[in-house]
């Protein structure tokens, strides 16, 4: 009991410790910043003044453009993870069912995994536009492997014992297949659901700003190119709210890894 | 009689093709109530038979019966399983892993919550019910395996190396407290081990298994009426016993004598 509270107090400790450091580092980049920007002679063209972004983002709470390009942005990020996803899903289910399927299947995914998607990103523009269309299939295509390889390795490398114990004491197949399998696959899964949502996150961003007429991404390109760097870093700063968000949502909403699941 | 295995034999197809015979020529029959303990070297088959008792594994050659129905596949009403590493599901709780029999067969979670409270309490874990099995100890978690095979009220209990994988002290304590719980319970007891004094302790019978492929080399009665007090250990019946398990398990000889 006291072992357990001493250890609590330790942790918590810790916890002040490290938070500290993080906002010391924090200060000393907006230090360096602000001296760059100051005494140091920086051009604005490369570091803008902190005050400047600072109004530059307050401009944006009432900026109908920049509402319309986080919108395009979220719908973009939110629509192609959910189709990575499901069809992940479904494609690692049904190939998982059988060896030769996981072997044939496999190594397409490993490769479809590899392959930089990029490379058919013109192609995706030339067949769907410059419109959301083409951004959520490339992301999609992205997302699509690793979370499928994922699921597939999970579904596969289900441990026997658990199967043994669900056979033991009178699983049906449907239970077996969903109560026992599947709950044993989902930490994996879901570590290549977080991969998936990572690297949604980054191609439809980077999409956005290879050719597109609307998202955040676009809104960056557009204000870097017109020489705003002011704006450009407003602008990062809210596409760095958007990740933050978008990852804390992700690990509170998909289950923690499981100790002593291994 | 409760069960009953006629001309067993078991023979593994390895993924090379090669074919690993494990069992063969078995013939034993286990009654109501009686606690059997097997005993044998390592990988002479006490596993496999065990599984094949419970119809988790079929046999390749004659049958399992239990009062007279043939065995073709799992029944856990029948005969629960305990496994030798716990394998409760680290997804439920203590309380869901001691019902899971009862919710893959249907019942109602209330049905499946009393019964398994029950079974927990009986096992000495109801205030545990609520924690997942990463927070308990090995010899705890063994006792939700326990409580979990014994919530589906089977006529028989087929324990697989129970107290295998905890240290000797836990072991001990956990022996005696299960050893009270399934006298209590009247039902027959398969239990698979390696522990001479185990062996000894609990059983009405010992089924001393040969190498691979294993056969019975010996079936020795335990006269001693049960539930038996520690004090059974200092008694002549014990050593004798225990000396002649040991004569047979560490002697080559003398097994190949006993096997003819
Ligand atoms: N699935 C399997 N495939 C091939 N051989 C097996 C398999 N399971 C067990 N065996 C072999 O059968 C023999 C008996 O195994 P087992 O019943 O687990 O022994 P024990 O429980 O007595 O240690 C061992 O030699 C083992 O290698
Ligand atoms: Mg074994």
């Amino acid at each position: 009991m006291s072992a357990t509270s001493t250890q609590a107090v330790r942790g918590t400790a810790r916890r002040i410790k490290a938070n500290v450091l993080r906002l010391a580092a924090l200060i000393a980049l907006f230090a360096v910043w602000g001296y760059a920007q100051g005494p140091g002679g920086a051009s604005t063209l490369i570091v803008p003044k902190i005050g400047d972004v600072f109004d530059e983002f307050l401009q944006f709470l009432e900026n109908r453009a920049v509402y319309d390009a986080l919108w395009v942005t979220l719908t973009e990020l939110v629509i192609s993870l959910v189709i990575a996803a499901l069809s992940a899903f479904v494609v690692a289910f049904w190939a998982a069912r059988t060896d030769l399927r996981a072997k044939v299947i496999e190594p397409l995914l490993v490769w479809g995994y590899l392959v930089p998607h990029i490379l058919f990103y013109p192609l995706i523009i030339l067949w769907l536009g410059v419109g959301m269309s083409s951004k959520i299939a490339y992301a999609t295509s992205s997302a699509f492997f690793p979370i499928a390889f994922n699921c597939l390795r999970a579904f596969r490398g289900v441990d026997p014992k658990y199967v043994s114990v669900g056979r033991a004491y009178g699983a049906s197949k449907r239970q077996m297949d969903w109560q026992i399998k599947f709950r044993a696959a989902v930490p994996m899964a879901a570590a290549g659901l977080r991969i998936g949502c990572a690297l949604t996150l980054v191609t439809v961003l980077v999409a956005e700003m290879l050719s597109a007429t609307n998202g955040l991404g676009y809104l960056l390109k557009f204000y870097s190119q017109s020489f705003n760097t002011a704006r450009s870093y407003a602008i990062i700063l809210v596409i760095l709210l958007v990740v933050g968000i978008f990852h804390l949502l992700i690990s509170k909403l998909l289950p923690k890894n499981m100790e002593g699941q291994a | 009689m409760a069960l009953q295995a006629k001309n067993l034999e078991v023979t593994y197809r390895t993924a090379g093709g090669r074919s690993v015979p494990a069992l063969t020529d078995i013939n034993l029959e286990i009654a109501d109530r009686e606690f059997v303990t097997i005993i044998g070297p390592s990988g002479c088959g006490k596993s496999t038979l065990l599984k094949c008792f419970g119809g988790l594994l079929s046999p390749s050659r004659g049958e399992v019966t239990v009062n007279g129905q043939p065995v073709t596949e799992p029944d856990p009403n029948r005969a629960a399983f305990v496994f030798q590493d716990y394998t409760l599901l680290p997804w439920k709780n203590v309380l869901d892993n001691a019902a899971v029999g009862l919710h893959f067969a249907g019942r109602s979670k209330a049905e499946g919550r009393a019964k398994g409270q029950e079974m927990l309490e009986l096992v000495g874990l109801d205030e545990f019910a609520k924690q997942f099995p990463r927070e308990l100890s090995g010899g705890m978690q063994q006792r939700v395996a326990v409580a979990r095979a014994m919530a589906m009220d089977p006529d028989i209990l087929l324990m697989d190396e129970p107290f295998g994988a905890l240290d000797e002290q836990t072991r001990q304590k956990l022996g005696s407290e299960m050893g009270r719980i399934l006298t209590e319970t009247e039902r027959s007891v398969v239990m698979v081990t390696h522990s001479l004094d185990e062996a000894v302790f609990w059983a009405d019978r010992i089924i001393v298994l040969s190498a691979r492929p294993g056969r019975i080399a010996k079936e020795i009665e335990v006269k001693a009426p049960r539930p038996r007090s520690l004090s059974f250990i200092g008694t002549d019946e014990f050593a004798l016993i225990r000396a002649e398990l040991f004569r047979l398990l560490e002697v080559p000889s003398a097994m190949a004598e006993a096997s003819q």
